[in-house]
């Protein structure tokens, strides 16, 4: 081997990966060549000091100790924050972290925030809302079991009962304490016509009844019940609507007197036939 | 054909609505033999039946038994009370052979029942699903839950009461108690035994129609269903209609004297064939003068319906006349609906 070695075979041959025969040339051809052999002591001069400075590198096992650090360090963040109280600060501090990390992800939250926010707010006022209609319900429970006469077909004389205000209209005259506080104050709550009260108590006495049975109606007699307590319903909240505007017209409350008198004999007769099916199981 | 699915899935969905809401009367059994049974019984004999299921059927007769008949039953019992074995029946209880299984105040089962019975009877009947028909008997006590009633030939006294069905109520005589929630009552050719009967009809949303009635005191009131009165005036009459939301409509006869006092909604109207004789209440300014050959008469009082509506809201109007030498007194009132008086 004559010609110089090029650095190709140069480097091979530092390295080490020459074949044997390929090795006894390049050195043979080393030892009469003083460029090829200063060329080769610089590559081998390169190459210890490229392996001094990896050598902390080199030493230590793999996984590096870095990483090790880190990767205990993500497991410790996820594990229950048994120290929070006594790390708020750090708690705090990576909060904000979470924030400062870019403008993107702060704006992200923000709006997942807000949304959160929206939720709640309409959720509680549906909650509400949903309290007060139910007032009615809530208070003809209050004593499923207490049995009613029946009236004649003339009330005098209704037959009280503590169950109370089952007309939605009168209901909200007694409406939950949280709505009342914060109802405006120029809103008039709806008052109880005089001579009213007797009908609301006989009215709620006899859904009591009704309700206190606690198997389902039979469709029939369901859709009678529903379709006639809707018309007789409307006809009350016409003819009080009117007596409102008309307080001293005691025409227009012979009409509403009236109305509450068929609603009374309506589910009077409803009642009867709960305590007929009754019977007849 | 994605939508034909729907449509065919939304029909399905009305049917099965329309099957549930169905007035749900009995299955029938298939008939077995008909059993009879019959016992002597007083002309003035009170009978009583009360079925869970199942029409009852009563025929007044001119024998002094009492019959019953079904085929829903392998077996009937005329229970008496009251007499001795030698002596009439003067009280009746129809029961079946499923009645000692039952409890003491339970009704019969799933039963079609028939019976003649004196025409001088006292017949209480109750039934839950299922019509009531009655002909000829002198008293009636009917009272079904989903089912019509058609009574026919009365004689003495009747009341009538349905939830979900409608009353029929024909060529009969005595008072009448006459009440249906949803459905419609139905009078012709009716007048009183006595002096002093009375008829009274009221429905929450259903119809009410009388014809050809004799009564001198007529009452009716609907919530939510039209008034229909025709026929001629009973001497001296007094006549008493009341709706909250329906119309009432009178159609009488060319000659009949009545006095009319009418109470309704400033935003309703009455419209009168009749040139009544105004007691209190006016023509509207633009119908001053009435017009003999004007084929109706429209009648308010004060400011025009609208300008009311817009002022001050709900008001009545208060209109007294009389047509005639005001024979007969009709005290009408509606809320919210018209008054219509018909010539027929």
């Amino acid at each position: 081997m004559k010609e110089c070695l090029d650095e190709g075979m140069l480097q091979a041959y530092t390295d080490g990966e020459l074949s044997a025969e390929l090795a006894e040339k390049a050195a043979s051809h080393l030892t009469s060549c003083v460029s090829c052999a200063e060329a080769s002591r610089e590559m081998q001069n390169e190459m210890i000091l490229l392996a001094a400075a990896l050598a902390p590198e080199f030493a230590v096992n793999v996984p590096t100790e870095r990483l090790r650090n880190r990767i205990e360090g993500a497991i410790a963040e996820l594990q229950p924050s048994s120290v929070d109280a006594s790390s708020g600060h750090s708690w705090l501090q990576r909060f904000s972290d979470l924030f400062a990390r870019s403008p993107q992800r702060a704006f992200g939250y923000a709006a997942v925030a807000v949304v959160l926010l929206v939720f709640v707010t309409v959720g509680v006022i549906y909650l509400k809302r949903g309290t007060a209609s139910r007032g009615p319900e809530i208070a003809n429970r209050q004593d499923p079991s207490k049995s009613v006469t029946p009236l004649p077909s003339s009330i005098s004389a209704p037959v009280p009962s503590p169950v109370e205000k089952p007309e939605p209209a009168i209901i909200a005259a007694n409406p939950p304490k949280k709505l009342l506080q914060r109802r405006p104050k120029d809103e008039r709550a709806p008052v109880v016509i005089p001579g009213e009260q007797d009908y609301l108590k006989t009215i709620a006495a006899l859904d009591a009844t009704i309700k206190s049975d606690v198997r389902e109606m039979r469709p029939a007699l369901q859709v009678e019940y529903e379709q006639n307590l809707a018309v007789v319903n409307q006809a009350i909240a016409n003819t009080r609507g009117a007596v409102q505007n008309n307080p001293h017209d005691p025409d227009t409350a012979k009409f509403m007197f009236s109305a509450y008198q068929s609603k009374v004999d309506f589910l009077t007769q409803v009642a009867d036939a709960r305590l007929f099916n009754a019977q007849r199981k | 054909m994605k939508y034909s699915k729907v449509l065919i899935m939304l029909l399905l969905v009305v049917c099965w609505a329309g099957a549930l809401a169905r007035p749900d009367k009995r299955d029938k059994k298939p008939a077995g033999p008909q059993i009879e049974r019959i016992v002597a019984a007083d002309p003035n004999v009170s009978i009583s039946v009360c079925v869970a299921s199942g029409d009852i059927r009563v025929h007044g007769w001119d024998r002094n038994q009492v019959r019953a008949r079904s085929s829903d039953t392998p077996e009937i019992e005329l229970r008496r009370s009251g007499a001795r074995d030698s002596e009439l029946a003067k009280e009746i209880v129809v029961l079946t052979s499923d009645y000692e299984r039952r409890q003491p105040a339970s009704c019969l089962a799933d039963v079609d029942i028939e019976l003649d019975v004196p025409r001088g009877a006292s017949v209480k009947v109750q039934t839950r699903d299922g019509d009531i028909h009655m002909t000829d008997v002198a008293t009636v006590q009917a009272k079904t839950m989903n089912g019509d009633i058609n009574l026919e030939g009365m004689k003495r006294a009747t009341e009538a009461d349905t939830i979900g069905g409608d009353v029929s109520f024909r060529n009969s005589t005595g008072s009448a108690k006459l009440h249906s929630v949803g459905g419609s009552i139905a009078v012709s050719g009716v007048g009183p035994g006595v002096s002093g009967d009375t008829l009274e009809t009221a429905t929450v949303g259903g119809e009410i129609t009388i014809d050809k009635s004799d009564y001198v005191k007529v009452d009716a009131g609907s919530i939510g269903g039209d008034l229909n009165i025709s026929g001629p005036l009973a001497h001296s009459a007094r006549y008493e209609f009341n709706t909250i939301s329906g119309d009432i409509h009178l159609f009488l006869p060319a000659d009949s004297s009545f006095r009319l006092d009418v109470k309704f909604s400033r935003n309703s109207e009455l419209v009168t064939d009749f040139p009544l004789k105004l007691t209190t209440g006016t023509y509207p300014s633009t119908a001053s003068a009435l017009k003999p050959h004007s084929p109706h008469n429209k009648i308010s009082m004060g400011p025009e319906p609208d300008d009311l509506a817009k002022a001050a809201g709900y008001g009545l109007q208060h209109i007294s006349g009389v047509y005639g030498t005001g024979d007969a007194m009709f005290t009408i009132s509606s809320f919210s609906g018209a008054v219509y008086l018909r010539k027929k």
